[in-house]
């Protein structure tokens, strides 16, 4: 019989956890243990450490040494899994020493995650109508009288607006702040073009050409394996045939490193590119929560790069 | 080298200053690069590009700066010199817009490509050329220094870009030049 099943916290659905003051898990209720460790298994005898990740463990270690040193309950906010959780973290006392810490996560229910997806939804139009008008600039271009060039390059001007403020408001959604949390780009990055290696076929050439060390940097692992993957896809998607795709990475800001770029460089075909060569919308929105930028430089004989700056975490 | 090469250089550094003189950066950045090209490591063209690089600081302190050397290495570019305009894009100095650093990445991609199609099967096993001349005349860089100490008449190209430790692209870059400038020799 499980400890959680002999325990009335197993019956509990707000996440609990017991610390030793060595921190480490002596308890975690099943709901925890749903929330918290569906990859990792087990927690007990794990430090806290190994089971919260990027801000989060820094936040709950911190909360446990404080309480452990003063007796005194203390509150902490992390996020998990995309959920926000408000803690509580107690002293477990035995006569005149402390044993250990308890821990109870009450999760927040928020509309943020529902504004985040309307944000997302609103983006994607948003570039399409851009990239529309630019079209439609490019081809009328020395066609337009005075007024007809002037409201031209207004519309333009205030679409190029409208998608910074909504850049803008999505970051706000996820707490103000580029995401937290820092990670080895390099290893993203080698995942990231195996896995796209075993899906496309043997004639597509991925090459990739980076350093053996890269700085880490800010941000989360699993957004930036999706957001270059959705890229490197639908570069290959558009990718002339014999023609190789090159993903690169260096560190950029000389001796002092500010940032890692992250490019892929394809050759498109003109039949199957889109109007514009611009990262879609949900990569420069993703790369922009982490506290960075992508741009898309093109060019008709040498080709296509794709770039997103990654800053260097300071952490 | 040749005597006729060390003409050739001379008369290469020279061409390339006075282009500079008459404000053709992009046109300096390629003869001084074609120096580099006969004499890997060439103090002179390095100096050169150094100090060009901070002459034209102010012009890649702003947007419009960078714009002008980016479409200046683009017209180099376009004319097969791909190496100059590599040259000249990473002498901007740091910290500029993402669309510089974003060109550089296009060229370096280009130009391992160039580079493999150049120098053919790595599998080949390299060896240092005796019309290399005095090595340490040469004054190479530090990179194509480490790699010519692993070349050993054993180790295969493929080898020593891996054992190197340096991006790829680098160790690739430096073979080609010291192979292009007849240090290293294959069968």
């Amino acid at each position: 019989m499980g400890a959680e099943e002999i325990s009335l916290l197993g019956h509990l659905d707000a996440p609990i956890l017991v610390g030793d003051p060595d921190g480490c898990i002596v308890y975690a209720n099943p709901s925890f243990r749903e929330r918290f460790c569906q990859i990792s298994g087990d927690p007990v005898g794990e430090p806290l450490a190994m089971v919260f990740g990027g801000g989060a463990r820094e936040v709950v270690l911190t909360a446990t040494a404080q309480v452990l040193q003063r007796g005194q309950p203390s509150r902490l906010q992390i996020r998990e899994g995309g959920h926000a959780y408000t803690g509580l973290c107690s002293p477990i006392e035995a006569e005149d020493d402390r044993v250990g810490v308890v821990m109870v996560m009450l999760e927040e229910h928020s509309n943020e995650e529902h504004l985040t997806s309307l944000a997302d939804e609103l983006g994607e139009p948003l570039a399409d109508a851009l990239q529309a008008m630019s079209t439609l600039s490019a081809e009328l271009d020395g066609r337009l009288n005075d007024r007809q060039h002037q409201l031209m390059t207004a519309s333009l001007h205030q679409l190029e607006t409208a998608q910074k403020w909504l850049r803008e408001l999505a970051v706000a959604l996820r707490g103000g702040k580029a995401q937290q949390g820092r990670f080895d780009v390099s290893s993203s990055i080698l995942r990231v073009t195996e896995r796209i290696s075993q899906e496309i076929p043997s004639s597509v050439d991925l090459e990739v050409l980076m350093p053996p060390n890269l700085p880490r940097v800010s941000g989360a692992t699993v957004v930036f394996e999706r957001l270059l993957s959705q890229l490197v896809r639908q570069r290959v998607d558009e990718s002339r045939p014999e023609q190789p795709i090159t993903v690169l990475a260096r560190t950029i800001g000389g001796d002092r490193p500010t940032g890692v770029l992250v490019s892929v460089v394809d050759v498109p075909e003109p039949d199957r590119r889109g109007p514009t060569g611009h990262p879609p919308e949900s990569v420069q929105q993703g790369v922009a929560q982490m506290g960075g930028e992508a741009v898309c430089v093109e060019d008709g004989s040498l080709g296509r790069v794709t770039s997103m700056r990654l800053a260097v975490s300071s952490a | 080298m040749t005597q006729a090469n060390e003409e050739k250089v001379a008369t290469l550094l020279q061409q390339g200053l006075e282009s500079y003189g008459t404000g053709d950066v992009a046109r300096a950045f390629m003869l001084w690069n074609e120096v580099l090209e006969l004499d890997p490591g060439n103090e002179e063209a390095l100096d050169y590009m150094r100090d060009a690089d901070r002459r034209s600081k102010p012009r890649g302190d702003s947007a419009d700066g960078v714009v002008a050397i980016v479409e200046d290495a683009r017209r180099l570019a376009h004319t097969e010199n791909e190496e100059a305009a590599l040259e000249l894009l990473t002498s901007m100095a740091t910290g500029g817009p993402i669309e510089g650093e974003a060109m550089i990445e296009l060229l370096r991609a280009r130009l391992f490509r160039h580079y493999q199609l150049q120098l053919g099967d790595l599998s080949q096993i390299p060896r240092v050329s005796g019309e290399g001349g005095d090595l340490q005349a040469r004054n190479l860089p530090t990179s194509a220094g480490f790699l010519l100490s692993m070349v050993d008449g054993v180790t295969p190209l493929v080898d020593l870009m891996s054992v190197s430790g340096m991006d790829r692209f680098e160790a690739l870059r430096s073979i080609h030049r010291m192979h292009q400038a007849g240090i290293l020799e294959w069968d």
